[in-house]
């Protein structure tokens, strides 16, 4: 039987998401100041850079479902994992598009084939392969098997994605750590800036987890109901 | 010398709307899928009966 009832600790979790999620946006707009060079499009920089991150820690967060569940073989971890690559893909989604609309007036181009811009695609499409790789194995214990060791590899991309605008010629700037000499839409942040960014980092954070309780909780239910289907037909 | 801030609200507004877009579909996409699951389970439900008869 599936816990159909949403736990107390998944709504508080969810009502702590969305109230993070909307707190971060009135500090978006209400508290963080205008940029002098780019104007007002430079607020789509704090939700892009959370949606970017979110997508990292999603991938990543999959490739310790996956090792846990080579581990101990528990189903929970290959939902787990199955879960956290979705929201990664949906989230990296966001940050490719909204990075694109960004780079509009700042770069003067929707698209470039810079390092960062490529290998954040190529992390996107590694996971869409997987999505679709798990599809075409009706085995679940070779689907989750298969899973857990494409989910360990392909976690690779996250690094390559992140220290791509550190190590290569790039025009994508650095939001963390030391900035490249060539990189184009750069800024100094000021605190309320800095502020507003990691709070954004944080109820992206949250939302997240939250968003992954549901996802497998949704993917339990979808088991379960594969079970009494499975059971029926034999009978 | 006169500083003029660009106007690139409508980047603003299309970023907006793509990041709080995405996320409400996604939303929305779970509760379909939700709800389709518990119309199926009622269906197998229905299903499991019958047959007991």
């Amino acid at each position: 039987m599936t816990d159909q009832k949403m736990s107390l600790g998944l709504k508080i979790l969810t009502a702590a998401a969305i109230l993070l999620v909307v707190a971060a946006g009135c500090l978006v707009f209400l508290y963080a100041p205008r940029e002098r060079v780019m104007g007002e499009v430079q607020r789509v920089f704090y939700f892009h850079v959370a949606s970017a991150w979110v997508g990292m820690l999603s991938f990543m967060v999959a490739a310790v479902a996956g090792v846990t569940y080579l581990v101990r073989r528990t189903r929970t971890w290959d939902l787990v994992g199955v879960s956290s690559v979705e929201i990664g893909m949906v989230f990296g989604l966001i940050a490719i598009l909204s990075g694109s609309i960004w780079a509009r007036p700042v770069w003067n181009t929707w698209w470039t084939w810079d390092p960062r811009l490529v290998t954040t695609t190529i992390m996107e499409l590694v996971y869409a392969a997987y999505v679709l790789l798990r599809q075409g194995v009706e085995d679940p214990e070779r689907r989750a098997r298969f899973g857990a060791v494409y989910a360990i590899v392909g976690v690779l991309t996250v690094p390559i994605t992140f220290l791509s605008i550190r190590f290569l010629r790039t025009i994508h700037p650095v939001v963390i750590g030391t900035g490249n000499a060539a990189a184009q839409g750069a800024f100094d942040m000021t605190p309320p800036m800095l502020q507003t960014f990691m709070f954004s980092l944080l109820a992206f954070s949250v939302l997240y987890f939250a968003l992954l309780l549901h996802r497998v909780r949704l993917a339990r239910r979808a088991e379960a109901l594969e079970m009494r289907r499975a059971e029926l037909a034999a009978a | 010398m006169i500083e003029t801030i660009p106007d690139t609200r409508a980047y603003l507004i299309a970023g907006y709307t793509v990041i709080l877009g995405g996320l409400l579909l996604y939303v929305i996409s779970l509760i379909v899928r939700w709800r389709a699951l518990a119309r199926e389970e009622r269906w197998l439900a229905e299903v499991e009966q019958g047959e007991k008869k």
